[in-house]
């Protein structure tokens, strides 16, 4: 599971010092798939990079599968995959030499063997050996998704996991997604698709500023915000002056 | 250590299948051999053969014998300084007087002959390599030659690390290494180790075809040095990168990165006694190699620029 307290985290711009995560909190079961939903710049893809030790907080405390992030970020690293919005595939390799690479970096056992069956399982296999530039945008989220999971992760962090695709990718790509959970990992993913997130997620998160504005089941969310659809909750807390009933 | 040789291999792997890379890291030297066998292939047309002409009826047995040494033969011509003319014979002479095309080293040669025999008291030296500092006229030429060859290298090394770790943060490949349980250290010296591997295994045939073709003095402290060079370059490309940031672009820090790699090059001449030292200033230090210069010191050298880009690297923030 994943824990997260107060966390904050501030970035030093031309403009002057700018606050991206403002005392965030949340929690996320095993098996669960949690959303962080916000419009660009409200602080999403920080808080996965802070979670996955790309970056470190200013404050907060974060605890992952039973780990302290700032104690043991090696750990933390062990129990994580992390997917980037931008695929990350090395160009002059094919998938299979990513995937493979990746097994073996991770010390995983059958290295080779188990990523093939991976990238058979995951859809990739028909291109597995084709260069990753040679690679639709839909191919590639499949190798990355087959990347991420060779290890066997306790949690999966997706940051804009549908970025780029069209709708087959996308529901092909969702169901992957939900798959995991169902073999019981934790999920967080980042989103700005209302209807991705609708979808797919068993709770979410509204984050605005930096901060979380409402968070729970759609439900709770729709109750919290005094709405009855995901778009007039997400817009009461990114203009709640204009979304207010007049 | 299984994961650091792993992905040392696939960045080795990916760099081999960049056709550019393959281009710029192949091209100086097949240009250099090109131009140097080409001038050959010309030179040995327009030139004449190793020919002394002389008149007929010269009684050239002392002569063919005294000319055998510097490969030139004697050969009779009814007009000797025609047959020089008409490019049959590289040297002509009657035995007092010596007709050449232009200024030819084998002229001075067939001098140098007559005035032996006629036992003339003012003697030429013919064929003695000028002595210079740091060895012959020709040597000065090859360790110019391998010294050009791997500063273009060291250019390159700038180029490999700077580009390496740029490409990688700009399509996140690096920030999911950076997320893998393994030092955060790992992938900067990879990086590092890959471009030291690539550069060297093409630098050092490089100058070994360069020595065949012209003789380069002190080959293997000359590579020594040459790699060096090259993979210190590729620890500041790295360093520069990493010390940009996650949004420093490339230009900028590629440009810092040129112009350390230039500074650290003329270091050798402006500090001779750190040149030996040095891993970069080395390559255009003053002196022969007795004065210290093995090459081995610069390389070790090298590998601590790597360590040190490797470590800037594994703080770097990513995106």
């Amino acid at each position: 599971m994943i824990r997260v307290e107060h966390l904050r985290k501030r970035f030093q711009t031309s403009k002057g010092p700018m606050t991206a995560v403002d005392d965030l909190s949340f929690a996320v079961e095993p098996g669960e798939i949690y959303a962080l939903l916000g419009p660009n710049g409200a602080g999403k893809t920080t808080t996965l990079r802070i979670l996955v030790t790309l970056i470190e907080p200013d404050e907060g405390q974060i605890t992952i599968a039973g780990v302290d992030r700032r104690k043991d970020p090696l750990g933390v690293r062990q129990r994580i995959a992390w997917v980037p919005a931008e695929a990350g595939l090395p160009e002059r390799l094919t998938p299979r030499e990513v995937v493979r690479l990746f097994a073996g970096i991770q010390g995983v056992s059958g290295a080779n063997k188990k990523a093939d069956v991976l990238l058979e399982r995951l859809g990739a296999g028909g291109y597995a050996d084709q260069a990753c530039s040679e690679l639709s945008t839909g191919m590639k989220r499949r190798v990355v998704l087959a990347r991420a999971l060779v290890h066997e992760p306790q949690v999966l962090l997706l940051d804009e996991p549908t970025d780029g695709l069209d709708v087959p990718g996308r529901r092909d790509v969702l169901e992957l997604v939900r798959e995991q959970a169902r073999a019981g990992r934790t999920v967080v993913l980042s989103s700005h698709v209302m209807a991705e997130v609708e979808r797919i997620a068993d709770r979410l998160g509204l984050v605005h500023n930096g901060r979380l504005a409402a968070e729970g089941t759609l439900a709770e969310v729709f109750a919290q915000t005094n709405t009855t659809a995901l778009d007039d909750a997400f817009m009461a807390v990114v203009r709640p002056v204009e979304a207010a009933p007049s | 250590m299984n994961g650091f040789v792993l992905l040392t291999a696939s960045l080795i792997r990916r760099l081999l299948r960049e056709p550019l890379v393959l281009r710029s890291l192949t091209f100086p030297v097949l240009i250099t051999s090109g131009v140097l066998i080409g001038f050959l292939a010309i030179w040995s047309v327009v030139m004449a053969p190793m020919i002394v002409a002389v008149p007929k009826g010269f009684d050239s047995a002392r002569l063919s014998a005294d000319l055998a040494p510097f490969e030139l033969r004697v050969g009779e011509f009814s007009d000797p300084a025609a047959a020089v003319q008409w490019r049959f014979a590289r040297v002509g002479t009657d035995g007092t007087t010596v007709w050449s095309r232009g200024i030819v080293r084998e002229a001075g040669v067939v001098e140098k002959v007559l005035r032996d025999e006629k036992g003339s008291r003012w003697r030429l030296d013919a064929n003695v390599a000028m002595p210079m500092a740091g060895g012959t006229l020709a040597q000065e030429q090859g360790r110019l030659l391998a010294r050009m060859l791997s500063s273009i290298f060291a250019l390159y090394g700038v180029v490999f690390g700077a580009g390496m770790i740029a490409r990688d943060r700009d399509d996140g490949s690096l920030g999911v290494e950076f997320t893998l349980p393994r030092s955060r250290f790992l992938p900067g010296f990879a990086r590092f180790m890959a471009s030291f591997i690539v550069l060297g295994a093409f630098l050092v045939p490089s100058l070994w075809v360069l020595n065949s073709l012209v003789g380069v003095p002190d080959i293997g402290m000359m590579c020594r040095v040459g790699v060096a060079a090259a993979a210190a370059s590729a620890g500041i490309g790295l360093t520069t990168m990493a010390q940009s940031g996650a949004k420093g672009g490339f230009a900028g820090p590629l440009g810092f990165a040129l112009v350390a790699a230039f500074s650290a090059l003329l270091s050798g001449r402006l500090v001779p006694a750190l040149a030996p030292a040095l891993p970069i200033g080395s390559l255009w230090a003053n002196g022969p190699s007795s004065i210290g210069l093995d090459g081995w010191t610069p390389l070790a050298m090298s590998v601590l620029v790597g360590l040190f880009g490797a470590w800037r690297v594994s703080r770097m923030e990513v995106g």
